[in-house]
């Protein structure tokens, strides 16, 4: 089952027994997923969304660290973070940052740090794009994916692969190669797009298919043309500790990973 | 298309492909860098030395093994696959030996190890060794030697090579550096696989281990110190590579 660019619905199986199961979908109908706004931000909500033009969000690794080298080093603020709970009432496990440049305050960096459940998607993406208000914002999204999901008849391809899709009204310039069919989108970069393409907000999400199941630095360094682009052209500066945060993005799982020498 | 022929390695695809010899040659790009430099009298193999977890014990995690006094080799790919084959080679080495009263050659060892994994890309229920080797050594008649093989079983002599990661561009540099004038100097020698693999390691000499053979004499292994000296002396003379071409640009421009 399809919906909008791409994104596919998994529809539980019939063949599986679902009585040991009761407990967990229980606990998933319960779980839910708050905008915690940061004290210095909770009255002035509407202005920073009104304040905000362009909305980056990014979802994985890649995406993260590359947010981290070029924006997330400079002095920023945080607006607020997107919490998962058990229950209304639960413990909250911080799923986004929200931050915002103090010398670039039109711009919003969503940084997803953890896995948003697809049950969770359309609240995240509702809450956040409800949190901006403002149908003038221009959105990003950056994610990456495995590079066993890319299809494709070549045999010539090498990894990284970076590609874009984006809604009908976005019309500025694009830094990769539009996503060939049959490929799709799925996640949360996916209901992103699609809550973008329903509403009309112009959006482009770029993804990086990588072959490695662990973080390499080419993944990373694949979204380097974005640099020439709105609006990482305005607020990206590499910061001088470029080598140690992509070494430490990178050597973290190497350490463990003995199969290859 | 390539789903259906993936499951036996036996089996070629229609347009002539073993797509499980193909996807053993992209687990060798996963290894770490290894590069071999043949000089005139000495042969030099090179590697980016895999971060070791703190409480692994580092000798244990090594890319150059010997397989017998006069021959060594380093690999990229599976690490388990490896040990399997580097068992063999020594085996054979050994074996030989005793049956011929001669020490093996580079050629043949490479050939054993070669034939082995050619056995794994053509034998029903068994994939094939998902690694690449560097050989290197001198034979009994004093000539230097550097073979390397791959997963495919092929095995081809080289003056200079490279295998695992980012080994094109390596390979690539070493062939805009290398020149017979380099080979006659055992220095210039081990410093070209010094400065290859700069090319792809960030962090300098405390990543790279150095290993090399003079005829005669049996393997050295470099200390973290003589690897920084060839290190320092290579980013002096990028120095002043770029001060020279620095004064070149501002004199033309004056």
């Amino acid at each position: 089952m399809a919906t909008f660019f791409g994104e596919v619905v998994f529809s539980a199986s019939r063949a599986i027994d679902d009585d040991d199961d009761e407990d967990s979908f229980a606990n998933e109908n319960s779980e839910v997923i708050t905008l915690d706004l940061s004290p210095a931000f909770s009255k002035t909500t509407k202005d920073v969304g009104k304040a905000t033009d362009q909305l980056v969000v990014t979802l994985g690794p890649a995406a993260n660290v590359f947010a981290d080298c070029y924006i997330l080093h400079q002095e920023k603020e945080t607006v607020g973070t997107m919490n998962k709970r058990l229950d209304r009432d639960g413990q909250p496990i911080e799923g986004a940052i929200l931050s915002r440049l103090r010398e670039h305050t039109d711009v919003l960096l969503c940084k997803c740090v953890k896995d948003i459940e697809q049950h969770l998607q359309f609240s995240f993406v509702e809450q956040l794009f409800s949190f901006l208000g403002n149908s003038n914002t221009s959105v990003t999204i950056l994610s990456s994916c495995s590079g066993s999901d890319y299809q494709t008849h070549r045999q010539d391809v090498s990894f990284p692969i970076f590609r874009c899709l984006k809604t009908s009204s976005f019309t500025g310039e694009v830094a990769a190669p539009h996503l060939e069919p049959p490929n799709t989108i799925s996640g949360l970069a996916s209901s992103a797009l699609s809550y973008c393409q329903i509403h009309g907000i112009p959006a482009v999400m770029y993804v990086i298919y990588t072959d490695s199941i662990f973080m390499d630095s080419g993944a990373i360094t694949a979204f380097n043309p974005l640099l020439k682009l709105q609006p990482f052209r305005k607020v990206a500066k590499k910061t001088n500790n470029f080598q140690g945060i992509i070494k430490a993005a990178v050597d973290r799982p190497s350490n463990l990973d003995s199969l290859y020498t | 298309m390539s789903d259906r022929y993936d499951r036996a390695i036996t089996v070629f695809s229609p347009d002539g492909h073993l797509f499980q010899v193909e996807y053993a040659q992209e687990a060798v790009k996963k290894g770490s860098t290894a590069v071999g430099v043949r000089g005139q009298d000495i042969v030099v193999l090179g590697v980016e030395k895999k971060s070791v977890a703190k409480l692994q014990e580092e000798r244990t995690v090594r890319k150059i093994c010997l397989l017998d006094d006069h021959v060594c080799m380093a690999f990229a790919g599976l690490t388990a696959d490896a040990r399997i084959l580097i068992n063999r080679a020594r085996v054979e080495c050994q074996s030989h030996k005793l049956t011929v009263e001669d020490p093996v050659t580079v050629e043949y060892i490479t050939r054993h190890m070669a034939q082995l994994k050619q056995r794994y890309t053509q034998s029903n229920g068994r994939r094939p060794f998902g690694l690449s080797t560097l050989v290197m050594g001198f034979d009994y008649d004093g000539t230097p030697r550097l073979y390397q093989t791959d997963p495919a079983g092929t095995y081809h002599s080289w003056k200079a090579n490279a295998i695992g990661r980012s080994a094109k561009s390596v390979r690539e540099f070493l062939e805009e550096h290398y020149s017979e004038e380099v080979s006659a100097s055992e220095h210039e020698t081990v410093k070209l696989a010094v400065k290859a693999l700069l090319e792809v390691v960030q962090s300098g000499a405390k990543n790279i281990e150095m290993a090399v053979m003079k005829r005669g004499e049996p393997l050295k292994m470099f200390e973290l110190e003589e690897i920084e000296k060839f290190v320092a002396e290579i980013e002096k003379e990028k120095e002043e590579e770029a001060e020279k071409k620095k004064q070149k640009k501002a004199g033309k421009e004056t």
